[in-house]
């Protein structure tokens, strides 16, 4: 929202200067200034660009003069009057135009709504300095840079004067400009880079910022577009074989006597009977039911487990691990091991075939079924092995030491040739897990959606005694519920794709927004996830989605997963 | 027959292109010849073999190993071939130039001992680790983190968490006989080149470059 400009005059109010409302520009400008003080530019009222250099040239040789001459006529402040823009004012007279059903923020940092303003006028704070105090106006971090203005405007409205009238407030140091230091300073912008970068840059990857890293979003081919790298990605997973870096995932272990009953009161799945050498999924929600992370908790000795997280998740959760068992008191050790541990995924039906030739480790199914966790040497390192199906397939989530990490890649794509192994980057891997089903926190969620919207009762045991979350979760469970996340897909894609935070709309009223959607190659359709009223959750429901222009498109609720909905590919028979 | 390179130092990509000559230190690739050192100098140390371990009872287990602990937190003891850091009341951190030693560590840690105290957990360590030496080394930490190093008392062998250059790293500050004071870096290996570049960067503006740290000392 932008409706004009506040000049940022509190330094001229703290060094004494006088400022008048000025109607024409409207706003308030310096009309006597303190020996010595000198302004320019847009404080003064002055916007176009030559009129700008000629006030600051003005400005500037005055206070040069009084540098040699303080009592010289020269040093006196020129007036800035005829400096002034003469084509009229960028800033709009009353910005503020209430909604019958809206709330009408005036000020972001605190918070206050125009209704605030009439209600303290209403209770007799109708004064702009007592207004400021019971409302809070201008308190926040800002400084009330883009609030105190609207302020007076919104008081000089209520009381039938005009923004002059009712005046400013006291502007007090300290007034936190942007400092030169900060501008002439080195700039540090952290980033963190798994050690497979300099694999993924020789094998083409084009990259995309994910929090700190830098992830490969595809890999780019010779004579093939972005789409098509994309579908030939998702195709080598589906039909033969995939790696992708998931090294940026959080990794966390957790020992000691506790560790299973610790875990059980973190997440929302029951872990303390979890045999060693399994995996199981893992919800996280905080104290109000909200969705906060997920990830794949191993147990790979009765006092050691092993879990993943999210990739902006691993610091936070670690942090609030910790936080909780500062208060639990529970006998376990907590190490956050992100960085120090690389991680890939081997997926697609024949990626049994190219990690038997790496390893010793019996990778029969029945010896390494879905689900399992084992500890094996891979490729001559120590490694630890997850049967996963985040995409759908055949697939074994390899953690290495970060020093080995390149190695093991290597050793991986030499013995994944023969197999047609490609790698693939993180716009395949959303496509292939949005087929399957499976949601990503933070995209398919916001930072209100809990567990149940997202139809997640299967990964909560609530008969457990305690996990953090519960309460909140029992009592919203009697609730009827506002949204619930579902599949969809789309009638007819010649009539315009939607994009994701489309709304979906029912009888004109905003009905949902969609979370991910895409073009399924394996299924020839756009198919994609919402949060929707739940009005509009049953499967076959029509959904109208207002696409860009404004145009509406059709969608159909679909049952996910979308692709093996009885998850056979985990149980794809061995090659002879 | 040689032996297949397993190890790459998390700050490999950082100088891949500026090594003319490789050496193998403990199963690590690292540069034999690099730039000269002038006015500062950064090298990569993180061959060096690395462990950690925490828990109420890590103090004692590693005193069962006969190790040097030391007393108070944020303080390091020398150990014939190392040191052994001190990170918390109950953290710990141990770097040795002889892997098979913190080999020997890790396997007789396993997946947690107890002491009388309590237990102990491991801690992998892969960290990203530098020397940072020479006449002006103390001005690059001045451009890079809020620590005034110049005040801290060596001879309580100081160990320094603070955050550089927006990453958390450990320093230890420790005179040698070449370059006055020598300060060790370690950080975690995912922003060690974020970390090498920056602070080459900036001893580069200075008058130094990179260097081979030569194990052999």
């Amino acid at each position: 929202m932008s409706v004009g400009w506040a000049g940022a005059a509190p330094l001229l109010y703290q060094a004494g200067a006088r400022m008048e409302f000025d109607a024409q520009l409207q706003q308030f400008v310096p009309t006597v200034l303190p020996e010595g003080i000198y302004a320019a530019g847009r404080v003064n009222g002055v916007y176009s660009f030559e009129h700008k250099l000629d006030d600051g040239a003005s400005a500037g040789n005055a206070a040069a003069a009084h540098a040699r001459d303080p009592a010289g006529a020269e040093a006196v402040a020129p007036s800035p009057r005829h400096a002034r823009a003469v084509s009229g004012t960028p800033s709009h007279p009353y910005p503020i135009y209430a909604h019958a059903n809206g709330r009408n923020f005036v000020d972001f940092d605190e918070d206050l709504q125009l209704q605030d303003f009439f209600n303290a006028a209403q209770e007799g704070f109708d004064n702009i300095e007592l207004m400021k105090r019971y409302s809070t106006v201008g308190m926040g971090p800002s400084q009330g840079k883009h609030s105190n203005m609207n302020a007076i405007r919104v008081l000089a409205k209520i009381r039938g004067q005009s923004p002059g009238e009712v005046g400013s407030t006291t502007a007090r140091p300290m007034f936190h400009p942007v400092p030169m230091a900060h501008l002439g300073g080195r700039g540090f912008m952290p980033e963190r880079a798994t050690p497979l970068q300099a694999r993924h840059a020789a094998a083409g990857a084009v990259w995309m910022q994910a929090g700190q890293w830098q992830r490969p979003e595809y890999y780019a081919m010779e004579g093939q577009t972005r789409e098509a790298a994309i579908r030939a990605e998702v195709a080598a997973v589906r039909e033969a074989v995939g790696i992708i870096d998931v090294g940026t995932l959080g990794k966390i272990e957790i020992y000691g006597r506790d560790a299973g009953a610790f875990l059980e009161h973190i997440y929302t799945a029951r872990f303390a009977g979890m045999k060693p050498g399994s995996t199981r999924y893992g919800l996280m929600v905080d104290e109000s039911g909200v969705v906060i992370d997920d990830g794949v908790i191993a147990r790979l000795a009765e006092e050691h487990f092993y879990f993943t997280t999210t990739t902006t998740g691993s610091a936070t959760v670690y942090r609030e691990l910790t936080r909780l068992n500062a208060m639990w008191r529970m006998e376990v050790g907590i190490v956050n091991v992100t960085g120090h541990f690389a991680a890939v995924n081997l997926a697609g039906p024949r990626s049994r075939e190219v990690l038997r030739q790496l390893t010793a480790l019996d990778l029969s199914e029945a010896a390494f079924p879905y689900l399992g966790a084992r500890e094996a040497d891979v490729a001559g390192l120590p490694a630890r092995l997850l049967r996963v199906g985040f995409v759908g397939e055949l697939g074994y989530e390899i953690h290495v030491s970060a020093s080995g990490a390149a190695h093991l890649w290597d050793r991986l794509i030499a013995a994944g040739a023969a197999h047609g192994i490609r790698p693939f980057g993180v716009e395949a891997q959303r496509l292939l897990r949005l087929e399957k089903g499976h949601i990503i926190i933070g995209q398919d969620s916001d930072g209100v959606t809990n567990a149940l919207e997202l139809n997640m009762d299967w990964a909560l045991k609530m008969d457990k005694p305690f996990f953090v979350g519960q309460r909140s979760l029992q009592a919203m469970s009697r609730l009827p519920r506002k949204q619930t996340l579902v599949g969809f897909t789309l009638d007819d894609a010649a009539a315009g794709v939607p994009k994701e935070c489309h709304l979906v709309i029912e009888a004109g009223e905003i009905a949902g927004r969609v979370t991910s959607i895409a073009l399924s190659p394996t299924l020839g359709k756009v198919i994609g996830l919402a949060l929707v009223n739940p009005a509009l959750a049953k499967t076959g429901q029509t959904l109208s989605i207002r696409i860009d222009g404004g145009a509406m498109v059709r969608a159909t609720v679909a049952d996910t997963p979308f692709y093996d909905p009885q998850n056979a590919r985990q149980k794809m028979p061995e090659a002879a | 027959m040689s032996t297949p390179l397993l190890r790459l130092s998390p700050l490999h990509e950082a100088y891949r292109d500026q090594v003319a000559e490789w050496a193998v230190v403990n199963g690590m690739e690292l540069p034999r010849a690099f730039g000269t050192r002038s006015e500062a100098s950064l090298s990569d140390v993180s061959a060096l073999a690395r462990c950690g371990c925490k828990g109420p009872g890590a103090a004692q287990w590693l005193a069962a190993q006969g190790l040097p602990v030391p007393g108070t937190y944020n303080s390091w003891n020398s150990t014939e071939n190392g040191i052994v850091a001190r990170l918390a009341a109950t953290e710990f951190f141990i770097e040795d130039s002889r892997p098979d030693f913190i080999e020997g560590l890790r396997t007789a840690l396993g997946r947690g001992a107890r002491a009388a105290s309590g237990p102990c957990y491991p801690v992998m360590r892969e960290d990203a680790a530098l020397v940072l030496s020479g006449p002006r080394a103390n001005e690059v930490l001045l451009q890079t983190c809020s620590v005034d190093f110049a005040s801290l008392d060596l001879a309580k062998q100081p160990l320094v968490m603070t955050s550089m250059i927006g990453v958390s790293v450990l320093v230890i500050p420790r005179h040698c006989r070449k370059d006055g004071i020598a300060y060790r870096i370690w950080c975690d290996p995912t922003f060690g080149p974020y970390l090498w570049r920056t602070l080459l960067d900036i001893v580069r503006e200075l008058g130094g470059d990179a260097t081979a740290f030569d194990f052999s000392l």
